[in-house]
């Protein structure tokens, strides 16, 4: 006979393939298990990067003896009892493959024990062997322990990666997993020495930048909306804190359950680009919560795809979700541990004789309210005369604005608070400051004052003939004002040192010449500029993120300019 | 006159050239310690822009045609010229204004070619029990970082000086360095080297450092016995002085 059933342990290695790839995926498994189990404080051990070791220690309800020898038999649960229950799961884990899978290329060391029993139970399995059960003593709660992974299956054992790259993968895995639990205690060890630790009881806005990055502290914004039977909670950071790939800014759950789902990674995306991050995607941890038939998590063993019945809805809920929350007024995160006042930071300015600047605040209400769906261009924004102390809450129900003509600007009569970046539409930046948005047309600010000055790695030595040379170096300072460092450098050569942003890759002979032409002309010299500036998305958000280039420079715009923009010129 | 003989070593004679290559030129003249820190970057930013031909001919100081037997040309060049005193000793290479000059050899993109010694690591037991007591930090705490454009396969005297940072290390930085070494001296401190990487450390990591895999030095094992092992030294690694260089100046696109 050749067709043969397989032997229950071959199957639970084949099993295994698809259900522990890498030491991260029995850490995945042993964490849900441990969440399942409603464990307040769970303990990560792994050592060589969770290739010799991954193990959790956890406090929740444990198994009895006969539940936890029943645990490592293939298909057996506590979770789900009938088909029916697939879906409507409420649990992380489901299959009841996930241990037997484990034990079966590993050796497996199981401890339980239910706070109802006085003692626990130890099972120790090699190779999916059950060695043998004996009483332990021990606190309520479970601890699984997983040493030699692969150990009887070396081909596999030779797919693993460096320890750092197994490690990296563990500790993101648990990042993923208890961002959003600050009721959770957990701490993970490499090698004894401990490498995260987030404590029971903080604030959900502190775990988040903890989990994240310094950068987000400060820049994060409740996230909480609701539309349809589908609910969107969670975080996200200002448009000021983007980052380049998803794996590092997004972070999903759909049901307590983590996912890396792309749809919404794309809903993300699109909400970002209507604020002006082209290609950048912003910092979220956000938490969908779907009616238990709209969504089948059963899609993959590793569970980190779902499947929505109406993925439109989805990408809707999420964009709509974000907008609500940039929109937001008033402070970010109140428990945040960076006070509010520590914004001046990230867009201080060195100190520069500051223009007189004429503000034009607009109440918040006439800001575009939340765009359900990402369109090309947004809704303009209108300047009005005062600001409203008190903003109405955004609202899809609010209208799209009119354009009006822009009245007279006012004088601020004192230095405005740090702004906040709302919106970014081309060359006009929405900032929120005091409660108020201004309106910045980033071009004309760029014209008037080409951004923090930096020196350029290596000083760029250009020929002038000596008259030119002359009047240029007797404007150095002039030119200083402006951002822009000069020196003489050889004979019939000058060197430009620094720049300022906007200039900061300009073509400089050729600025050199306009710089000299215009001092030996007695001529202002930032009336040369303009053909020079570098207007792209990149500069100019850079100017912002970088050194806080708008700080304090609310400008009102032109009438003019308004309509021309309008109108699509 | 006596009968000549030969010396016991050939000697140089400024302004001779005696060596073949017509490498070995002169004595170099040091140009006097600086006074202050100003007169130090006002000194490194009249040399930046220029080929370090130049700043070798103003110091009397030959310039190799490569520096595969001259490794540390670069830096010694520097030093020379803005007046550096300690030479390879343990302290800072301006020890009265507590600043450590450091060359980095970028790309034409700014990006660093290669990590950065810092200090040879104690491995006998005699590391210091804290990261403020430590050399690395005592290096680290004031930095002149002097950019050395070196574009693939340019000769030595035609790579240029960069614009120079004085550098120290802002609360961020220095709080990874610190994580770094404290992690590093621990397996040092425990003898547990064999399981130390390059890998380890994000800003920071210990590397060997000798001419070459037969060099060793006796080192205390985790049994408390001393076995000979490579000396090691602390590196910067080249992703921690990127973003020192790109904080702080435009790098050309």
């Amino acid at each position: 006979m050749k067709v043969r059933i397989l032997e229950d342990h071959v199957v639970d290695r084949i099993a295994a393939g698809e259900v522990v790839e890498r030491p991260a995926s029995v850490l995945k498994e042993l964490l849900e298990n441990a969440l399942d189990a409603g464990s307040t404080r769970i303990v990560v051990h792994l050592e060589r990067g969770g290739t010799a070791l991954v193990r959790v220690v956890d406090d929740g309800e444990g198994m009895s003896r006969e539940d936890a020898l029943l645990a490592i038999e293939r298909h057996a649960t506590s979770k789900i009892r009938t088909d029916a229950d697939l879906t409507d799961l409420v649990t992380l884990g489901f299959r009841g493959e996930a241990l037997p899978s484990i034990a079966s290329v590993s050796r497996f060391r199981l401890r339980t024990r239910p706070a109802e029993q006085e003692v626990g139970h130890e099972l120790g399995i090699e190779g999916g062997r059950l060695e043998g059960v004996r009483e332990v003593a021990m606190p309520p709660g479970t601890d699984i322990a997983v040493r030699g992974l692969f150990f009887n299956t070396p081909a596999r054992r030779r797919f693993l990666r460096t320890v750092p790259t197994e490690l990296t993968h563990c500790v993101e895995l648990v990042r993923r997993e208890v961002m959003l639990r600050p009721d959770l205690d957990v701490t993970v060890r490499h090698d004894g020495r401990e490498l995260l630790r987030a404590p029971a009881g903080e604030d959900g806005a502190r775990r988040v930048a903890e989990l994240i990055g310094k950068d987000v502290q400060g820049a994060l914004r409740p996230v909480d909306h609701a539309a349809g039977g589908l609910t969107v909670r969670g975080w996200v950071a200002d448009p000021t804190v983007t980052r380049s790939s998803a794996a590092q800014a997004v972070y999903t759950w759909v049901g307590g359950r983590a996912v890396k789902d792309p749809l919404l990674r794309r809903a993300v995306l699109d909400a970002a680009r209507t604020v002006g991050l082209s290609g950048r995607y912003p910092v979220v941890a956000l938490r969908l919560d779907v009616p238990p038939g709209d969504v089948d998590v059963n899609v993959h063993p590793a569970k980190t795809e779902v499947r929505f019945r109406d993925p439109r809805a989805v990408t809707d809920a999420v964009a709509a979700a974000l907008h609500a929350a940039w929109n937001a007024p008033g402070p970010r995160t109140s428990a945040s541990p960076v006070p509010h006042t520590a914004a001046p930071d990230l867009f201080s300015r060195p100190a520069r004789p500051a223009p007189s600047i004429p503000a034009m605040p607009v109440p918040l209400a006439a800001a575009p309210g939340p765009m359900p769906a990402p369109t090309p261009r947004p809704e303009p924004v209108v300047p009005a005369a005062a600001p409203v102390p008190t903003p109405a809450p955004p609202s899809e129900t609010v209208p799209p604005p009119v354009p009006k003509p822009v009245p007279a600007p006012t004088v601020a009569t004192q230095a405005p608070a740090a702004p906040t970046l709302r919106f970014r539409v081309g060359r006009f930046a929405i900032l929120a400051v005091d409660d108020a948005l201004h309106l910045l047309d980033l071009h004309a600010e760029a014209a008037a004052d080409p951004g923090p000055s930096r020196p350029l790695l290596v000083p760029c030595a250009v020929p002038l003939p000596p008259g030119s040379m002359t009047a240029l170096l007797d404007a150095a300072e002039a030119l200083e004002d402006l951002g822009i460092g000069i020196r003489a450098f050889a004979p019939g050569q000058l060197a430009v040192t620094a720049l300022p942003a906007a200039l900061a890759h300009a073509d400089l002979p050729a600025l050199v010449g306009d710089l000299a032409a215009a001092a030996a002309g007695g001529t202002a010299l930032s009336s040369v500029l303009e053909p020079h500036l570098d207007l792209s998305d990149d500069a100019l958000n850079a100017a912002w993120i970088d050194a806080g280039w708008a700080a304090g420079r609310t400008r009102a715009v032109s009438e003019d300019a308004v309509r021309a923009w309008w109108d699509g010129s | 006159m006596p009968p000549g003989r030969p010396l016991l070593y050939p000697m140089t004679v400024p302004g001779v050239q005696p060596h073949a290559t017509g490498y070995r030129r002169a004595m170099p003249r040091p140009a006097p310690p600086p006074a202050d820190a100003d007169t130090l970057m006002a000194r490194a930013l009249a040399l930046a822009g220029h080929p370090l031909r130049t700043v070798a001919d103003r110091v009397d100081m030959p310039v190799p045609p490569h520096l595969r037997r001259h490794k540390g040309w670069v830096g010694q060049l520097l030093e020379t010229a803005l007046g550096a005193t300690a030479g390879s000793r343990a302290e800072p290479d301006f020890p009265h204004l507590g600043i450590e000059l450091k060359t980095l050899p970028v790309t034409p993109d700014g990006r660093p070619r290669e990590s950065t010694f810092v200090c040879t690591a104690p491995l006998d037991g005699s590391i210091a029990a804290t990261w403020e007591d430590s050399w690395v930090r005592r290096k680290l705490s004031q930095v002149l970082w002097v950019p050395i454009l070196t574009p693939d396969g340019s000769a030595p005297g035609d790579r240029r000086v960069g614009a120079p940072i004085l550098w120290r290390p802002d609360p961020e930085e220095a709080a990874q360095l610190a994580a770094d070494w404290t992690s590093l001296a621990e397996h040092i401190a425990l003898g547990h080297l064999h399981q130390l990487h390059a890998r380890h450390g994000v800003a920071l990591q210990l590397r060997p450092k000798a001419a070459d895999a037969a060099t060793t030095t006796w080192v205390l094992d985790e049994e408390g016995e001393t076995v000979r092992e490579n000396p090691r030294g602390f590196y910067l690694r080249p992703s921690f002085t990127a973003a020192v260089l790109a904080r702080r100046l435009y790098m050309p696109r």
